[in-house]
């Protein structure tokens, strides 16, 4: 793209991607960081990530106000508009993620002496990996405005959602077995939700880099796969 | 916000701006020296200028404004009935066509009484115009009950007599005799004795004018000598001559004649006036110019030795009439008014009866017919070429044509007329309608350059404005553009006429240089204009008409301050500003 | 031209005035040569009723030309000429038959400069209709007049001065007189050249209302220089570049997501 007649214009969009790419980063570590100190049952970790969250809430402020200058000063217009449009939502969804993240961290804290059952944890690995892997792809489209890849990850979300029914099928399963277990099953299970939403919002920045690509919003509906919204406690599987 | 660094090592540059070296100082100060010097130069100019101007302006004031005022004699007439209107029949036509001579010279010998000689009454009635009875012809015409009457009128003073009022005679001094005069006679050639050596001075100046004559004729002899012996006959007649005079002026005590050429010795005795010819220490032979009351003895103190410092010869009035003009002076006869008459008569051989209206009239309807005819076919021709012609080969020719025809020289203008309106035409000679013809001529490139530039000055969104509401172009160009330009070409328009107020080149060639001296009445009427009558005048070997000359001058000048005025007023009024 | 892109525009939820209900100007193939300089190349394009177009573009993309082709003001340049065909209501204008004194009439224009007339507020809105004999007399000149004033906004402001000469009148004020004069010969259409490019933001933002008033009954059709300006009224965009109409289509497509790389970068601020 040619660039613009004013350079400072273009110095302050690609310091806007490079805030929103250094938000991307911090959103997927602290997320991996979450899902470890889960797993290790290790409260010092899970303390680093509620720590580390509060630099990517700064990193949203930042970029909210750098979009509110851009907008007084420069009246973007077209791409630009979408681009700095975009930025401004794709930081709050990481912001959201963030936050997912840190939620994450706080329960493992929380479970820490608790045993874990290992099937559970397992499959929360699977879905942590999935959400990680979608993140990563839709801030790599952002960054290198790939409108396929953006779709690509639109299209997949249904996986995790996948793995979210199944996990929490498991543990409905888990807490029928012995009430004693339904406290510790509860934090994984808001854990899995939040997996679940961070592929939501992981969706949501796919949509918007489609927008800022294409200049169209993704037409279809998005396919669904998280059911557990009309799934009923029962006595067995059917 | 921005927190890119922004820390590129800047290299030193190449070329530096350097404002505190001494060169640098040196070339500022340079700067403003030579700025300084600049406007010296402007100013310089400037001033040289303005002193040229008022050089000028000091000179035809000092000139003219003389002129605006003039002489006349008050003195009771009386209007005999059998001069003026033998017939008794009162009627304007035989008033009118009476002969006024005798009134007048009645007038003034009853003011100066007891001049016998013809000479010198020839010479008192000389002091009159021949346009004196004028005022007393009209008076009488109008009311002829003052016929029998005698009445104060005022006469008017011949051309030489006014100047003689305005300073241009001669210096005046007198002082008292010593001894006791006494005249041999009251009229005619008589002596006038004094008891005392009084005119000793007078008879030691004129020794010294024959000795300083001598010397010259007696060098000039020696050089003719040294340049061969073939004209020792002539030679020897200026030695003879040399000889003479000094025989003249080595005898101190005998008596001299006195000529034109020096200055005029004149004794005031028992209320009369005796001119020198011939005087020596103690007393003169001379003639009477005013007449002596008695031929009495008079006392020491109580008669007079007049000069009149500038000799006779070097002035336009007589000894006699200078004489006349004191005593009238002394008798309070004398009146100075303004010069109404110079802005009402015509041309005339008399200076003082000349006057500008018929140059003033022909001026005027020449312009008028100038004006009539340049204004609407200059503007109507500004107005095509620069709104509606077409832009090509031909449209450019005439543009440069017109750019030309304005640098034409006015004389040629002059030859044109001459030779279509005059020759082709067979118009009349001197006419004003010929004149205002080749003046138009003169002035249309003028008028459409100026007319041009006032419509382009007329900024075209005006003209956009009437054409995007509909308007045609023709409706666009003469409800709007036309009128915001109508200053820009009444100035230009002014300018042109005052151009054409002063220009005389052309208007000799089709003769409007004669000696015309009725005022003109219509278009083909003979006439001449402002500018030709100061020229003709200024051919004209009487002082007076020097005078006249530029008074004339002042009021070209007054009335082309007036029209360049009415220019930046229209200009400065309806000045617009886009 | 892609004419498609017109068919999914016209979603303006926020327009009040009657939705477009036709095409008011037509232009197809239309070339401008100014001498030897082709200044407008093979331009086509629809402009919908009781709307306001903006023509959008770097100096001397040839906006202002087009624009002045449908008025045929270019006629009073020699040197102009003008091929294809421009109709207004299916009629060429460039019929010789077709007078072009009532075709200025029909079709409106506002310049660049506000350029009053130098004669009072009231002459300068009473000359069109009398030079057009739109009213009878003077009480129906007087009505054309205030109605005309009333219509541009500006009768509050001027109606005890209507003697007064209107260039003492302020720059804004000057420029709604200049769009009172125009729709005081009841036009069709109304061209605007940049009218705000001398005005200050307050007087601009008086005139760009008025704009937005008088395209319910008006199809205005405007040249300017601020993108901003041509986002904020109009509700069909066209750019043009180096004699070439690039893209026309609705403001909110072409201000958000233009088709044509030359345009995003023109809007965009990334020319050349």
């Amino acid at each position: 793209m040619n660039p613009h007649t004013v350079k400072t214009y273009d110095e302050e969009l690609h310091l806007l991607d490079k805030k929103i790419a250094q938000m991307g980063g911090l959103a997927e570590h602290n997320l991996g960081q979450a899902f470890d100190a889960l797993q290790k049952r290790d409260p010092r970790l899970a303390d680093l990530v509620i720590v580390a969250d509060h630099t990517i809430d700064v990193l949203e402020k930042e970029v909210e106000e750098l979009v509110i200058q851009i907008i007084a000063r420069r009246q973007p217009m077209a791409n630009d508009l979408r681009q700095i449009m975009a930025a401004m939502r794709i930081a709050n969804d990481l912001e959201r993620v963030g936050d997912l993240a840190k939620n994450i961290a706080k329960r493992a804290g929380a479970i820490a002496d608790e045993p874990h059952p290992k099937p559970v944890i397992s499959g929360l690995g699977h879905m942590v990996e999935m959400a990680l892997k979608q993140l990563k792809l839709a801030l790599d489209a952002y960054a290198e405005r790939d409108a396929e890849r953006a779709l690509k990850v639109w299209q997949d979300d249904q996986q995790i959602d996948a793995m979210y029914n199944s996990l929490f099928r498991e543990l409905l399963t888990y807490m029928m077995e012995n009430p004693r277990n339904i406290g510790i099953s509860t934090h994984l299970l808001f854990g899995a939700k939040n997996l679940e939403r961070v592929g939501d919002h992981t969706t949501n920045i796919a949509e918007t880099v489609y927008y800022l690509v294409t200049g169209k919003p993704i037409g279809e509906e998005r396919p669904k796969s998280d059911t557990t919204s009309q799934m009923l406690v029962q006595q067995g599987d059917r | 916000m921005t927190d890119i660094s922004m820390d590129i090592a800047r290299p030193e540059p190449k070329f530096r701006l350097d404002l505190t070296s001494d060169a640098a100082r040196a070339r500022i100060r340079s700067r403003y020296r030579a700025e300084t010097r600049f406007k010296a130069y402007g100013i310089a100019a400037l001033t040289v200028t303005a002193l040229f101007l008022a050089v000028l302006m000091f000179d035809i004031l000092r000139n003219g404004l003389p002129a605006f005022w003039q002489h006349s004699l008050l003195l009771d007439v009386p209007v005999a009935a059998d001069i003026v209107d033998p017939a008794g029949k009162r009627e304007a036509g035989a008033i009118k066509g009476a002969d006024y001579f005798p009134l007048m010279r009645n007038a003034l010998n009853a003011a100066i009484p007891g001049i016998e000689s013809r000479s010198a009454s020839k010479q008192l009635t000389r002091v009159l115009s021949v346009g004196a009875p004028d005022r007393l012809r009209d008076m009488l015409v109008a009311d002829p009950s003052l016929i029998g009457k005698t009445i104060k009128v005022p006469l008017l003073l011949s051309d030489d007599a006014d100047l003689y009022y305005k300073g241009a005679g001669t210096g005046i001094d007198d002082r008292a005799g010593r001894g006791t005069a006494t005249p041999s006679g009251r009229t005619g050639e008589i002596t006038v004795l004094t008891s005392s050596n009084d005119f000793a001075e007078e008879l030691q100046n004129i020794k010294l004018r024959l000795k300083s004559v001598a010397d010259t004729i007696s060098r000039d002899a020696g050089r003719i000598e040294r340049s061969g012996p073939d004209q020792a006959q002539r030679v020897a007649s200026m030695r003879a001559e040399v000889a003479n005079l000094a025989n003249r002026y080595q005898q101190p005590g005998n008596a001299e004649a006195l000529d034109s050429k020096v200055p005029s010795v004149l004794v005031a005795i028992n209320g009369g006036l005796v001119k020198a010819t011939r005087l020596d220490a103690s007393g003169i032979t001379g003639d009477v110019l005013l007449p002596l009351k008695s031929a009495e003895e008079a006392k020491p103190g109580t008669w007079k030795v007049v000069h009149y410092s500038t000799p006779e010869s070097d002035r336009k009035v007589t000894d006699q009439e200078v004489a006349f003009l004191e005593r009238l002076r002394e008798a309070g006869a004398v009146d100075r008014h303004f010069n109404w008459r110079f802005f009402t008569t015509g041309d005339s051989r008399e200076p003082e009866l000349a006057g500008i209206r018929g140059a003033l009239t022909g001026t005027a309807l020449t312009l008028l017919v100038t004006l009539l005819l340049c204004l609407p076919i200059g503007v109507m021709a500004a107005v095509y070429l620069e709104e509606f012609a077409p832009k090509n080969r031909w449209t450019d020719v005439v543009e440069v044509n017109i750019n030309n025809l304005a640098a034409v020289p006015s004389i040629v203008f002059g030859l044109l007329g001459l030779a279509v309106f005059l020759n082709f035409f067979g118009l009349p000679r001197s006419a004003p309608l010929v004149g205002g013809l080749v003046l138009a001529l003169l002035v249309l490139p003028t008028i459409i350059i100026a007319a041009r530039a006032a419509l382009k000055a007329v900024p075209p969104s005006i003209k956009e404005a009437a054409l995007g509401v509909g308007a045609s172009h023709q409706q666009a160009v003469f409800h709007h553009v036309l009128p915001l330009a109508m200053p820009g070409i009444m100035t230009g328009t002014i300018i042109g006429m005052a151009h054409a107020l002063g220009e005389t080149a052309p208007l000799l060639m089709i003769g409007m240089v004669a000696f015309i001296v009725d005022v003109p009445t219509a278009f083909t009427d003979a006439a001449t204009v402002l500018p030709v009558q100061i020229y003709l005048w200024s051919d004209l070997p009487e002082p007076a008409f020097q005078s006249k000359t530029a008074a004339a001058i002042v009021v070209l000048l007054a009335f082309l301050f007036l029209m360049n005025g009415a220019a930046i007023w229209l200009r400065k009024k309806f000045e617009r500003r886009w | 031209m892609d004419m498609s892109t017109v068919e999914h525009a016209m979603l303006t939820p926020s327009a009040t005035s009657a939705p477009a209900s036709g095409t008011k100007v037509t232009a197809r193939a239309c070339n401008v040569y100014y001498g030897e300089k082709h200044a407008l190349k093979d331009v086509s394009v629809d402009i919908p009723e009781r709307s306001i177009t903006a023509f959008i573009g770097p100096s001397g993309c040839g906006k202002s030309t087009f624009l002045r082709c449908i008025n045929r003001m270019n006629d009073t340049i020699a040197s102009c000429r003008v091929t294809g065909k421009i109709e207004i209501d299916g009629q060429d204008i460039y019929d010789p038959a077709l007078d072009v004194v009532q075709l200025r009439a029909r079709v409106g224009m506002v310049f660049q400069k506000p350029n009053p007339f130098p004669k009072s507020i009231y002459e300068n809105v009473a000359y069109g209709p009398r030079i057009h004999g739109i009213a009878k007399s003077k009480s129906d000149l007087d009505e054309v007049v205030i109605s005309s004033l009333e219509k541009a906004g500006l009768l509050k402001e001027v109606k005890d001065r209507l003697n007064d000469s209107g260039t003492g009148l302020s720059g804004g004020q000057q420029q709604r007189l200049c769009i009172a004069r125009a729709i005081a010969v009841s036009p069709e259409v109304i061209l605007m050249d940049e009218p705000c490019s001398a005005l200050d933001p307050i007087a601009t933002a008086k005139v760009e209302e008025l704009m937005d008033e008088l395209k319910a009954n008006y199809t205005i059709i405007i040249v300017t220089h601020s993108m901003q300006q041509a986002a904020r009224v109009s509700q069909r965009t066209a750019f043009f570049h180096l004699g070439n109409l690039v893209e026309v289509g609705d403001t909110r497509q072409i201000f958000t997501n233009p088709k044509e790389q030359r345009t995003q970068d023109y809007i965009t601020g990334r020319f050349g």
